[in-house]
C-alpha cells in the first residue's frame, strides 16, 4: 500500500508538473517567461511597438552527457501601438463625386498566439551550466485589428456648402486573422541552481487584415524556474 | 517507531505545517515546528526559545510527544529559534516571519558526540504553507524598491491581481473599487464614501513594518469587502534604541518633459518660467523606537516634519472684462493696471500669490507584554493639514481665501493572549476619524457671486461652505474578537477553528452648507464702487439664470450603519497530504438616518471553502482549490443617499419683479430676503433628496470566486505560483426612474408644492460584472546578495454598466432601469445604451519585475539597489455620443399625464459597438534606486539613496484623444446622428486637434530623481 500510495503521488505529480522524482532523472520540466524586442516586418503590422512577451513550460530529455532534446508549449503577446490611418480635413474642397467619403480613423493592433517550440540543446563545455540550443518554433498567432472613429459621406460639395453632408457613420470595426508559421529559433542559456537564463533569436509572423503576412526576427531575454 | 506514532506524526505535523495563514491575525503570524533526531523520531519534551528584536522577551515553549511545537501571535519580523535538549545540539535557525504567514521548520538534533551537525533547518524562511492568494511586502523590501510613495494604494500595486479602476482608484480581482478592505494596526482606515485609504494620512513610511494584500481571504474572519484586504503594520519598537532621521528631495528641473505630442506650442507642467515653479521639494520625517521597561513597555513613536509647502496662485484676471447684465458698462477690477481700493478692501485682479500649507504629524505606539503569554497594544496617530489662503472658487477678492483643514487620526487598543496550550484570544477596539474643515466665517456675511462679461462668476465677500459648523466628519468604528481553538491530534485528523465576532459603525456628520449664513447670493454685476448690480427676469435674462438667492438648509445631524458579524471557520487536516478549510460568514446592516429612524437593513451569508493537496507532502508543491463568497459593505455613499448627512436641500428664487432693477444696490439690499420673489413664480429651482428613495431590503454587494492555485517552493526561498480566478459580482445598486412616477417636492421657504420625478434605489441583478485572471507571482533568491521577483497578471473584466463606480463618489447614477418603458417604446435595447463589453478595469496585463541587490563590504558599510520594471496594459474606450431622449417631449407630449418636468432627462449616452471596443498602448518602464549606507558611530549608520523613475526616460504614448463632436457646425445631428468623432485638423499655429490627437498630458512622465539622506540606528 505504501509503494502504491508513492507511485500514486507521483504519477499525480507528473501529470502536473512532470517534476523527476530523482536528481539523475533525464526529464527536466521548466517554466520560463520574457520578452524583448521585435524588429523587422513585425513593425509596420504592430503600430511600430516593437516587442513581445509571453512565457513557455519545456520538458526536455538528455540524451547523452552534452545533448538534450527540449519540447515546450509558450504563449506569445504582441502588443500593438495605435496607428493613425486617416483623418477629416478641416475644410474640403468640392469634389463633384458623389458620394465622396472622409475618415477620421484609428486602428490599434494586438497580437497573440501560442508558439510549439523543439530544440536541441548541446553543452558549452568550457563554461558550466552555459548551452547552446536551436531548434524550430511553430507559432499560431492571431492579429486583431480594431478601426475607430468616424466616416463622414458627403454629396461631393465643399465643406463651405450648408447640407452637403449626407451621413455620419460610426466606424467600429474588429477583424483578425491567424496563421500558422514555422521558423528557426536559436539562442543561448546558462542553467544555475533552480534557474535558468536564455537569450535567444526567432523568426516570428503575424498577417494582417490591412497589409498581409509580415515576419520579422524576434529577441527574448527568458528567465525559468527548473522544476 | 511505532506506525500509530508515525502516524501521530504525521498527523499533527501536518495541523501544524498545513495550517495557512489564514488562520493568522491581522498583524500576526505564527511558527510551527517539529523537532526530530537524526532518523527521523520525534523528539518530544525538547526546550524550544523563540526571540526576536519585535518579541518582548523570549517565547519558551516545548515540544509535545511528536516533537512537534506551536508559536501563534507573533509579530511580524525576524526570529531565532534555539532548540535545547541534553545531551544533544541543534543548529539555531533564522526565519523571516510575515504578516498573517505560518512559517514550518524541521529542526534536526545530534547527540552532541556525533562528528557532524546535520543542518536540516532553513538559514531563510520558506512560507510553504501560504498558497492562499496573498502577497506580503515588508519593509525591508520596500527599503530596496523604487517607489514613489510607501501609500498602500502604492504598495498594492506591486501585487498581482491588483490593478487601478475608475477614477484610478484600487481595484482587486474586478471588484468594485469601493468596496476593500483597508487596515492599519487592525483600524479600518478606508473612506467612509470612497471606500479608499492611502495611508499616508496615518503613518510614517519609514515607521511601516508590513503590508499585505489579500487578494482572496477565505477564512471566514475576514469580511465587509468583496474585493481584497490591504493590511498594514507600523513598526513596535524593541529591546534596543533605533530609528530614522530622513530628508527627501527633488525639483522639478530635475525631471525630463514629456513629449509635446502633437501640440508643440503647449507647455508640461514642470516647463513654467518662474522660479517659485522650482521649488526645492523637502519632506523630512523621524521615528524613534525602544525600551521603557526592557522586554515588557516598548515604544514607537514617529512625525513628518515637512516645511510649509507654498502653491503659487493667481487671482482671477478681469482687466479686459466688463458688467454681465450686457450694459457694457465698466465693473469692478476691468481696466484696472494696479489694486483697486473699494470702501477699504483692495482687490488685485490677475496678481499671484502663495498658499500655504502645513502639516503637522505625530503617531506613537505602546506595546506592553502583561506576560510571555498576553499582550496590551496601544497606538494611534494625530495629522493635521491647514492649507491656508486657498481659493474655493475663481476670485480676486482676498476675503474669499479659505483655510482648508483635514484631520486623520485613528486609535486602537488590542489585547492579545494565548490561553493555554490549544486556545488564542485577540480583541481589538479602534476608531478613525476624518475631518474636513472649510468655508467661511458667518460674520463676514453670505457669499456673493457676480457674473462678468465672459460670462463666468468671481467670489466676493465670503468663502463658500461654512467653517463654523465643524463641516465634514467621517468616522469607522470598529470591534472584533476572534478565539482559535486547536484540537489535539485523533485518528481524523486535527482542527484549527476560529469563532468571532466583528462590529464596524460608521458615522458621518456633514451639514455641508454651502454658505456659512445659509444664503448664497448670484448677481449680474458689482460696479467699481463696490456696489452690485441686480434685476428681476428681463428680455435679457428670461429665465432668471443670473439673479439668483440660494436658501440653503441643512443638518448638523449623524448619520450612521451597524454591522454586525459573526464568523467561525474551521481548517481541518486530515493528514499528510489534504486538508480542507470551511467557513461561514453572516453579516448584518442596519443603516439609520439622522435622526436615529432606520433606513435600510440588510443580512446576507457568505460561505467559504477550499481544499488544500500538498502532493509531496513537503509543502514544496501545493495545490489548492477554492469557492467563496465575500459579501463587501452597505457603503455609506449609498446609505446616506436616504439621510441628510452630506445633502443640504436649496430653494432658488429669483429677484423680486416689485422691487424692479437696483444698478446700484448695497450688499444689505441683496441680502434681504424681503427683496426676493419667494413664491412659486419666483421659484427657479431646488435641489433636494425628497424625490428619493431607497429599498429599505438593500443587499450589500457581493463576488463570488472560483479559484485554484498551484505554488512550488524551495529550500533556498524562492517560490512560484500560479493562481486562475473568476468572478462574479451581484446585488449593485441602482436606480431607477420612470414616466409617471412622481412625487410631491414642499419647497419651505415658498410654502408651496412643486411635482419632481421619483428616483427609487435598490438592488438590481440585471446589472453584470465579471472578472476572470491568470495571476504568475515569483521569487528566485539568485545567491545571498542578488534576487529576482516580481508578478504578472493576465485579467479579463466585462460588464454592462460602470454602475456605482461612474464618478469620483461612488454609487452615483448610472444608465440601466432609467425610463426603460421610452428606450422599448422607440426600439432601443440594452446593446444601444448599456452593451455588454469590457469595462474601465480591464487592464489586460499587469506586471512588476524587480532584481535586486543587498550587500555589505568589510568595515561594515553596505550597498543596495534595485531595477524595478513596471508594465501596464492599455485601459479600454467606448465609441459614446449623447443623444437626445424622447423623455421630455414624452412630457410634454401628456402635460396633464405627468406633472414634473423630466427636463433633465433629455439625453442618453448611445453607444457604437460593444463596451470596450477601442485601447490604448501598453506602457512599461524601468525605476532605479541606489543606496549606500556607512557606519559613523557605533549603531548609527548614515545612508544616501537616489531614486530614478522612469531612468530610461522611455516617454510612451498611453492615449489619445477620444473626443466625439456633436455640437459644432460640421456636423448635425438627427437623422444624421452617427457617432462623430472630433475631426482631425490642423490649426494655424501648427498644432493638431482632434480624434487621435496627442499632447504631451497623453506621454508617460519623464524621467525624475527623488534624493534622500539621513541617519539611521
Amino acid at each position: 500500500m505504501q509503494v502504491s500510495r508513492a507511485n500514486l503521488r507521483k504519477a499525480a505529480l507528473i501529470a502536473l508538473v512532470g517534476t523527476a522524482a530523482m536528481a539523475q532523472d533525464p526529464w527536466t520540466y521548466t517554466l520560463k517567461f520574457g520578452g524583448g524586442p521585435a524588429s523587422g516586418g513585425l513593425l509596420s503590422p504592430l503600430g511600430r511597438a516593437g516587442y513581445s512577451l509571453g512565457a513557455d513550460f519545456e520538458v526536455a530529455f538528455r540524451r547523452s552527457p552534452e545533448a538534450r532534446l527540449a519540447l515546450s508549449l509558450g504563449w506569445r503577446a504582441f502588443p500593438g501601438d495605435y496607428i493613425n490611418i486617416s483623418s477629416i480635413p478641416f475644410t474640403y474642397a468640392a469634389t463633384n463625386v458623389n458620394p465622396t467619403i472622409y475618415e477620421t480613423r484609428v486602428r490599434k493592433p494586438e497580437g497573440s498566439g501560442f508558439q510549439l517550440t523543439g530544440f536541441y540543446r548541446g553543452t558549452l563545455s568550457r563554461w558550466e551550466g552555459v548551452y547552446w540550443q536551436a531548434g524550430l518554433r511553430l507559432g499560431a498567432n492571431k492579429l486583431k485589428e480594431t478601426d475607430t472613429g468616424t466616416q463622414l459621406v458627403t454629396d461631393g460639395r465643399a465643406s463651405t456648402v450648408s447640407g452637403n453632408i449626407l451621413a455620419v457613420n460610426a466606424i467600429a470595426e474588429t477583424r483578425e486573422k491567424t496563421t500558422l508559421s514555422l521558423g528557426p529559433v536559436a539562442g543561448v542559456g546558462y542553467e544555475f541552481r533552480e534557474f535558468v537564463l536564455e537569450l535567444n533569436l526567432w523568426m516570428a509572423t503575424v498577417e494582417s487584415p490591412a497589409l498581409g503576412k509580415k515576419s520579422g526576427l524576434a529577441s527574448e531575454l527568458a528567465f525559468g524556474f527548473r522544476f | 517507531m511505532t506506525p500509530s506514532n508515525v502516524r501521530a506524526l504525521t498527523l499533527l505535523s501536518l495541523a501544524l505545517a498545513a495550517a495557512p495563514a489564514l488562520v493568522s491575525q491581522e498583524s500576526t503570524g505564527t511558527i510551527t515546528g517539529t523537532v526530530q533526531a537524526r532518523g527521523g523520531q520525534p523528539v518530544a519534551d525538547a526546550e524550544i526559545r523563540i526571540s526576536g528584536p519585535q518579541l518582548q522577551g523570549v517565547r519558551v515553549l516545548r515540544t509535545d510527544a511528536s516533537g512537534s511545537f506551536r508559536a501563534p501571535l507573533l509579530p511580524p519580523g525576524a526570529y531565532r529559534i534555539a532548540v535545547l535538549k541534553p545531551g544533544h545540539v541543534a543548529p539555531a535557525v533564522a526565519v523571516t516571519l510575515g504578516l498573517g504567514q505560518v512559517l514550518h521548520q524541521v529542526i534536526a538534533i545530534v547527540p552532541e558526540a556525533a562528528a557532524t551537525v546535520e543542518v536540516v533547518a532553513d538559514a531563510s524562511a520558506v512560507d510553504k504553507t501560504d498558497v492562499k492568494s496573498q502577497t506580503n511586502i515588508p519593509s525591508e523590501l520596500m527599503d530596496l524598491l523604487p517607489r514613489a510613495s510607501r501609500s498602500m494604494d502604492s504598495i498594492a500595486l506591486l501585487s498581482p491581481g491588483v490593478t487601478t479602476g475608475v477614477g484610478d482608484r484600487i481595484q482587486i480581482r474586478g471588484a468594485m473599487t469601493h468596496q476593500n478592505r483597508f487596515l492599519l494596526n487592525g483600524t479600518d482606515i478606508a473612506d467612509n464614501l470612497s471606500g479608499q485609504a492611502t495611508g499616508a494620512e496615518y503613518y510614517v513610511e519609514d515607521n511601516l513594518q508590513e503590508i499585505q494584500v489579500i487578494q482572496s481571504p477565505v477564512n471566514a474572519r475576514y469580511g465587509n469587502f468583496s474585493g481584497g484586504v490591504i493590511n498594514a503594520v507600523t513598526k513596535s519598537g524593541g529591546n534596543e534604541f533605533t530609528g530614522v532621521v530622513r530628508g527627501s528631495f527633488t525639483r522639478a528641473s530635475w525631471s525630463a518633459q514629456a513629449p509635446r505630442g502633437d501640440q508643440p506650442n503647449t507647455k508640461p507642467a514642470n516647463a513654467g518660467t518662474l522660479t517659485s515653479e522650482d521649488e526645492l521639494t523637502r519632506k523630512w520625517t523621524v521615528t524613534l523606537g525602544g525600551p521603557i521597561i526592557k522586554d515588557r513597555l516598548w515604544f514607537s513613536l514617529s512625525t513628518k516634519q515637512d516645511p510649509s509647502s507654498l502653491t503659487p496662485r493667481q487671482f482671477s484676471d478681469v482687466r479686459n472684462l466688463t458688467l454681465g447684465d450686457f450694459s457694457g458698462g465698466a465693473a469692478l477690477g476691468s481696466g484696472a493696471t494696479g489694486p483697486v481700493t473699494v470702501g477699504g478692501v483692495t482687490y488685485t485682479p490677475a496678481s499671484p500669490y502663495y498658499s500655504k500649507a502645513d502639516t503637522k504629524f505625530y503617531e506613537g505606539k505602546l506595546t506592553f507584554a502583561i506576560n510571555p503569554f498576553h499582550t496590551l497594544e496601544l497606538a494611534g496617530n494625530n495629522n493635521r493639514q491647514d492649507d491656508r489662503d486657498r481659493p474655493p472658487s475663481t476670485t480676486f477678492d482676498a476675503r474669499t481665501l479659505e483655510t482648508y483643514t483635514t484631520i486623520n487620526t485613528y486609535l486602537t487598543l488590542a489585547y492579545r493572549g494565548i490561553l493555554g496550550q490549544s486556545v488564542t484570544i485577540e480583541s481589538r477596539a479602534s476608531k478613525k476619524h476624518n475631518q474636513i474643515l472649510r468655508g467661511g466665517d458667518p460674520a463676514k456675511g453670505s457669499p456673493v457671486r457676480v457674473y462678468y462679461s465672459d460670462g463666468g462668476l468671481r467670489l466676493f465677500n465670503n468663502a463658500m461652505y461654512d467653517r463654523s459648523n465643524g463641516a465634514e466628519n467621517r468616522d469607522i468604528y470598529t470591534y472584533l474578537t476572534n478565539v482559535q481553538w486547536f484540537s489535539p491530534p485523533t485518528a481524523w485528523g486535527v482542527h484549527m477553528v476560529d469563532a468571532g465576532f466583528e462590529f464596524l459603525r460608521h458615522e458621518r456628520r456633514a451639514p455641508n452648507s454651502p454658505s456659512a449664513t445659509g444664503v448664497q447670493l448670484i448677481v449680474w454685476g458689482i460696479n467699481p464702487d463696490g456696489t452690485f448690480r441686480v434685476a428681476p427676469r428681463n428680455s435679457k435674462d428670461p429665465t432668471g439664470v443670473r439673479n439668483r438667492i440660494y436658501l440653503i438648509d441643512t443638518d448638523g445631524g449623524t448619520a450612521y450603519s451597524d454591522m454586525r458579524s459573526f464568523f467561525i471557520n474551521d481548517i481541518w487536516s486530515i493528514n499528510q497530504n489534504f486538508q480542507v478549510s470551511a467557513g461561514l460568514r453572516w453579516d448584518g446592516v442596519k443603516a439609520y438616518d439622522t435622526l436615529s429612524s432606520p433606513t435600510m437593513s440588510s443580512d446576507q451569508i457568505s460561505p467559504r471553502l477550499q481544499g488544500t493537496w500538498d502532493i509531496r507532502g513537503d509543502q514544496s508543491l501545493i495545490l489548492r482549490t477554492s469557492a467563496a463568497r465575500y459579501v463587501g459593505k452597505l457603503v455609506d455613499s449609498y446609505t446616506n443617499k436616504f439621510t441628510r448627512a452630506g445633502t443640504f436641500f436649496v430653494e432658488i428664487y429669483n429677484w423680486k419683479p416689485s422691487v424692479g432693477a437696483l444698478n446700484n444696490a448695497t450688499l444689505a439690499q441683496i441680502s434681504d430676503i424681503n427683496n426676493w420673489d419667494i413664491s412659486a413664480a419666483g421659484n427657479y429651482g431646488n435641489q433636494t433628496t425628497a424625490n428619493r428613495f431607497g429599498d429599505r431590503k438593500s443587499k450589500a454587494p457581493y463576488m463570488e470566486e472560483l479559484g485554484l492555485e498551484l505554488k512550488r517552493g524551495w529550500k533556498t526561498g524562492s517560490f512560484i505560483s500560479l493562481a486562475y480566478a473568476q468572478r462574479r459580482a451581484g446585488n449593485f445598486f441602482n436606480d431607477f426612474f420612470e414616466m409617471g412616477e412622481e412625487v410631491v417636492i414642499p419647497l419651505k421657504y415658498a410654502q408651496t408644492d412643486t411635482w419632481s420625478a421619483k428616483e427609487m434605489w435598490r438592488t438590481d441583478n440585471a446589472m453584470r460584472r465579471d472578472y476572470k485572471s491568470l495571476e504568475f507571482q515569483f521569487l528566485a533568491k539568485l545567491d545571498k546578495y542578488w534576487s529576482f521577483g516580481g508578478n504578472w497578471t493576465y485579467a479579463i473584466m466585462k460588464g454592462n454598466t460602470e454602475g456605482a463606480e461612474t464618478s469620483s463618489e461612488p454609487v452615483f447614477l448610472d444608465p440601466i432601469g432609467n425610463f426603460d418603458a421610452v428606450h422599448q417604446k422607440y426600439g432601443r435595447d440594452l446593446s444601444y445604451y448599456s452593451p455588454y463589453g469590457y469595462m474601465t478595469g480591464d487592464i489586460r496585463h499587469r506586471g512588476n519585475l524587480y532584481l535586486s541587490y543587498l550587500g555589505t563590504a568589510p568595515g561594515g558599510t553596505s550597498l543596495y539597489g534595485s531595477l524595478l520594471f513596471n508594465y501596464r496594459g492599455g485601459g479600454s474606450y467606448s465609441l459614446v455620443r449623447t443623444v437626445k431622449f424622447e423623455v421630455p417631449d414624452e412630457r410634454n407630449a401628456n402635460p396633464t399625464l405627468y406633472r414634473a418636468t423630466y427636463g433633465e432627462f433629455g439625453t442618453y449616452d448611445r453607444y457604437y459597438g460593444p463596451r470596450g471596443l477601442g485601447r490604448f498602448n501598453d506602457i512599461f518602464n524601468f525605476d532605479l534606486k541606489l543606496g549606500w549606507e556607512i557606519p559613523v558611530w557605533r549603531k548609527m549608520r548614515f545612508f544616501t539613496e537616489a531614486t530614478v523613475y522612469n531612468v530610461f526616460n522611455h516617454c510612451q504614448l498611453r492615449s489619445y484623444s477620444t473626443s466625439s463632436n456633436q455640437g459644432t457646425t460640421l456636423y448635425t445631428s438627427n437623422p444624421l446622428a452617427g457617432y462623430s468623432a472630433t475631426a482631425r485638423r490642423v490649426l494655424t499655429n501648427g498644432d493638431v486637434t482632434g480624434y487621435g490627437a496627442t499632447s504631451y498630458a497623453n506621454f508617460t512622465g519623464g524621467r525624475s530623481v527623488w534624493l534622500s539622506t539621513g541617519v539611521k540606528w
